[in-house]
């Protein structure tokens, strides 16, 4: 591979404070550098550009089981979104739900270049895997879920920490993910008997254990595994009124945990936080109580969120959260799908149409908006949308724009319900734009720095860093976003280059090669004679209860092509 | 000023030919050397219409609506004939494959022989004529969607197949002739009108009305009796229903 220079450039690389400066970026093997021989390389003219380091996906459905049910179940959203096969490129299908190539080219030419599925139910991780596989460009992880566990909710209740440490450990290795997801813990197996946990101190049905405790525990073995990230947390009581204080509740239950790791600061990321912080009592009255987890993360360092901003149209929800959508589908009836995984979690799916016109919707869209504005340190937030769940990742630029012109919110606004009054957009919120550093954060940044992938290489560009570089046609001394969102879409939506390990993959938004990216795996190591311990009980629920055997359930390597072991540090002997 | 253009086919063909660049909103205002251009899907290979039709121009339009297409000939394997046609007329002397008329907004098309399926799918305006059979899914919406025609009229004058108006949303369907299995399924707005038989009318609708003039009606068991009444000069029973729907169900259906 040609080494590679991009010269010229206005250059925003926030986790090393640069702050928008005309700087090179040399690439040599893939790798930022400080200098190469220019004779030799690439060079790519970045005069009146915006160059950033590959854009990285903390949280998006992308691959998967679930995934896949929603494509079969909405044959319209995939002819909606069909775009026929190219010279280089497949056949693109999807509006809302896309196939695995669309999804790796659409992330490609917003700039985005490292992709982790958000949810994994473990008795389905090889279908995961088979679409990872298939999704050119990025590079990828994934996280497993562990939030209703039937063996791990017995080891909680029991106090055995050490056996969870070990479950979880061979859970990470037999799904090969590197993060523990969790979502509405404890409420998914109460969903297996019709009913739901909306408290954190609600007890699930026959395990007797609370969704507090449940975090509490795994966040503990996060810690000791020394895994890269937090552990990752969807809440109880997602999308009802008045569920800011299940959420508070929710961050307060993991206050005692120390970080195992000196790198991060994070104990837990509760993600979509859109969806979790709201106030009223029911759907008419629901307004927005953003500024409660506002002041919750601006004075403390133990929880992170990302926005899981809703836009508005169509789109499809899916999530482990059955009960939840189970609602959806009694207040819209359109068609739905619920399903059980066994012994492990739960998940539904169900389309959705978002309206300006309805109350609910539009205090929902205004909430993650004014997360996104409101939180000070904005390596705390990330930008999503929970794709599907909120709105396609397609809309991140609009989304973009919105955070960087008040004039396009205020325009916005002016076409939706009287709830928007409910909210903070209109007052607190006036006013404040982001610039693109902040942009350059919440969309890189923070994701890499929230997952711990500094070292390795994601979301910056200094010396040692992956050669994943974005360059957008914004020329930051001539932008004025506030009067030029359109501008600011159009640059996030094609990138003028992506660049994606020293290879250039967009050109002028359009894909020009499509290169396999390596598969993030997580390996860490358990004490031989606790993990037999361990090992003796999970056979025991295999034998008794899952329909598959035990030897047919880890998934083989030979599913992954490019597998990358992330280093761990664990913080003591687990034993 | 007016343009009517014939389009013959040069020769039988095996493959499907996609004719929905062949409508008058996109000959209006062409010269004949242009039109003769225009771009159709022959399988997987994009042609010039002229490669497969014998083209023949006579007079000029500015829009639309002065523009009439005749199709002359066995069309049985030409699908999307009109699809999304705003204005003018469309007139096939033989039967057309798939999609005949579908998304058509206005104008007229009528089909002299039979239709294969999904003939006036989602269509919004205008009106399709079938002279002859209609097959599966006349007036209907596409696979997964939760709306299907929302405006607009189709008449079928022979039998026509399962699901007619299926999702149907607005607008009316005749069906001169005999339906199939479930016409008007999941309809939530709109008319159809059968004149023959059919096999468990207005499954799953929620508004609408369905009126069943045969005597060979297979009924769905999730429909509420309300009495009698005049339909056309003809007393019938009706029905409301589908009870099933949410328990609310608010369509009206009309048998013999």
């Amino acid at each position: 591979m040609a080494d590679m220079i991009i010269k010229n450039g206005t250059v925003y690389d926030p986790l090393n404070n640069i702050p928008g400066e005309k700087k090179d970026i040399c690439i040599k093997d893939g790798k930022v550098t400080d200098k190469i021989k220019e004779k030799d390389a690439t060079v790519i003219d970045a005069k009146g550009k915006t160059v950033m380091p590959g854009g990285v996906e903390i949280h998006a459905h992308i691959a998967g089981a679930k995934v896949n049910a929603g494509r079969l179940m909405r044959p319209e959203d995939a002819w909606m979104g069909k775009v026929p096969k190219g010279k280089l490129t497949r056949a693109e299908s999807g509006s809302s739900i896309f196939n695995v190539y669309a999804t790796g080219y659409k992330y490609a030419r917003m700039g985005y270049t490292t992709l982790f599925e958000a949810a994994v139910p473990p008795l389905l991780a090889r279908h995961t895997h088979e679409e990872l596989e298939e999704i050119p460009i990025a590079d990828k992880g994934a996280y497993v879920l562990m939030d209703n566990n039937w063996l791990g909710m017995e080891y909680i209740k029991n106090g055995e920490i050490d056996k969870l440490a070990a479950l979880s450990a061979w859970f990470l290795k037999a799904t090969k993910c590197m993060v523990l997801k969790f979502v509405n813990p404890g409420g998914n197996e109460a969903w297996g008997w019709g009913k739901n946990l909306i408290e954190v101190n609600e007890h699930t049905p026959h395990f007797e254990v609370t969704p507090a405790e449940i975090l509490n525990a795994f966040a503990e073995v996060n810690e000791r595994l020394g895994l890269p990230h937090s552990i990752h947390v969807h809440c109880n009581n997602l999308g009802h009124p008045g569920n800011v204080g299940t959420t508070i509740d929710t961050f307060n239950a993991v206050k005692d945990i120390k970080p195992g790791r000196s790198d991060r600061k994070a104990i837990l990321h509760a993600t979509h936080a859109q969806f979790h912080a709201y106030g009223g009592s029911n759907w008419k009255d629901v307004e927005s109580e953003s500024k409660v987890i506002v002041d919750y993360i601006n004075s403390n360092d133990h929880v992170t969120i990302d926005m899981g901003q809703l836009m508005f149209g169509d789109t499809t929800t899916m999530t482990a959260d059955g009960a939840m959508e189970y609602d959806l589908h009694k207040l819209s009836r359109r068609k739905w799908i619920n399903c059980d995984v066994e012994l492990e979690t739960g998940s539904g799916i169900i389309p959705v149409r978002y309206s300006p016109k309805v109350a609910v919707n539009t205090v929902q869209w205004a909430i993650g908006l004014e997360l996104a504005l409101l939180i000070k340190d904005k390596t705390k937030i990330a930008l999503t949308t929970d794709h599907p769940n909120a709105a396609p990742f397609t809309k991140y630029p609009e989304i973009i724009a919105l955070l960087m012109s008040s004039t396009m919110r205020d325009g916005m606004m002016k076409g939706v319900h009287e709830s928007i009054k409910r909210t903070l957009l209109p007052s607190e919120c006036a006013g404040i734009e982001l610039t693109l550093e902040d942009i350059a954060k919440i969309t890189r940044g923070t994701q890499a720095k929230l997952l711990n992938f500094v070292e390795l290489g994601k979301g910056h560009l200094a010396p040692g860093a992956d050669g994943d570089v974005a360059v957008y046609d914004i020329d930051p001394d001539k932008l004025d976003g506030s009067r030029n969102p359109d501008q600011i879409i159009n640059a996030f939506r094609k990138a003028i280059y992506t660049i994606k390990g020293g290879e250039i993959v967009v050109k002028d938004g359009e894909v020009v090669a499509t290169p396999m990216g390596r598969t993030f795996i997580a390996n860490p190591e358990i004490d031989e004679s606790l993990n037999k311990a361990m090992l003796e009980d999970l056979t025991e629920k295999f034998v008794h209860y899952y329909s598959v055997n035990m030897a047919n359930y880890p998934v083989q390597s030979r599913y992954l092509r490019n597998p990358f072991e992330i280093p761990l540090k664990p913080s003591k002997e687990v034993a | 000023m007016a343009m009517t253009i014939t389009l013959k086919l040069k020769e039988a063909i095996m493959v499907p030919i996609e004719a929905d660049s062949a409508t008058p909103d996109n000959f209006a205002g062409n010269a004949e050397k242009d039109i003769k251009a225009i771009k159709v899907w022959h399988g997987n290979t994009e042609v010039a219409l002229d490669r497969l039709f014998d083209v023949n121009v006579n007079g000029n339009a500015d829009k639309p609506a002065d523009v009439k297409i005749i199709f002359d000939g066995d069309m049985s394997r030409v699908k999307h004939i009109g699809e999304g046609m705003t204005d003018g007329e469309i007139v096939v002397n033989g039967d057309v494959d798939m999609h005949a008329g579908a998304l058509m907004e206005g104008g007229k098309i009528t089909v002299k022989g039979n239709a294969d399926g999904w003939a006036g799918r989602n269509m919004k305006g205008g009106e399709l004529i079938i002279e002859g059979n209609a097959g599966h899914y006349v007036g209907s919406g596409y696979r997964g969607e939760a709306r299907g025609m929302r405006g607009g009229k189709i008449t079928v004058n022979g039998d026509a197949g399962d699901y007619v108006g299926n999702q149907l949303a607005e607008g009316e369907i005749c069906i001169n002739g005999n339906a199939g299995l479930m016409p008007g399924l999941d309809m939530r707005g709109g008319k159809i009108i059968i004149d023959g038989s059919a096999a468990l009318p207005g499954a799953g609708m929620l508004k609408g009305t369905v009126i069943v003039k045969g005597d060979n009606i297979e009924m769905m068991p999730t429909f509420g009796a309300d009495g009698t009444e005049t339909v056309d000069g003809v007393e019938m029973k009706k029905f409301v229903g589908d009870l099933a729907v949410r328990g609310r169900g608010k369509g009206t259906l009309y048998v013999k």
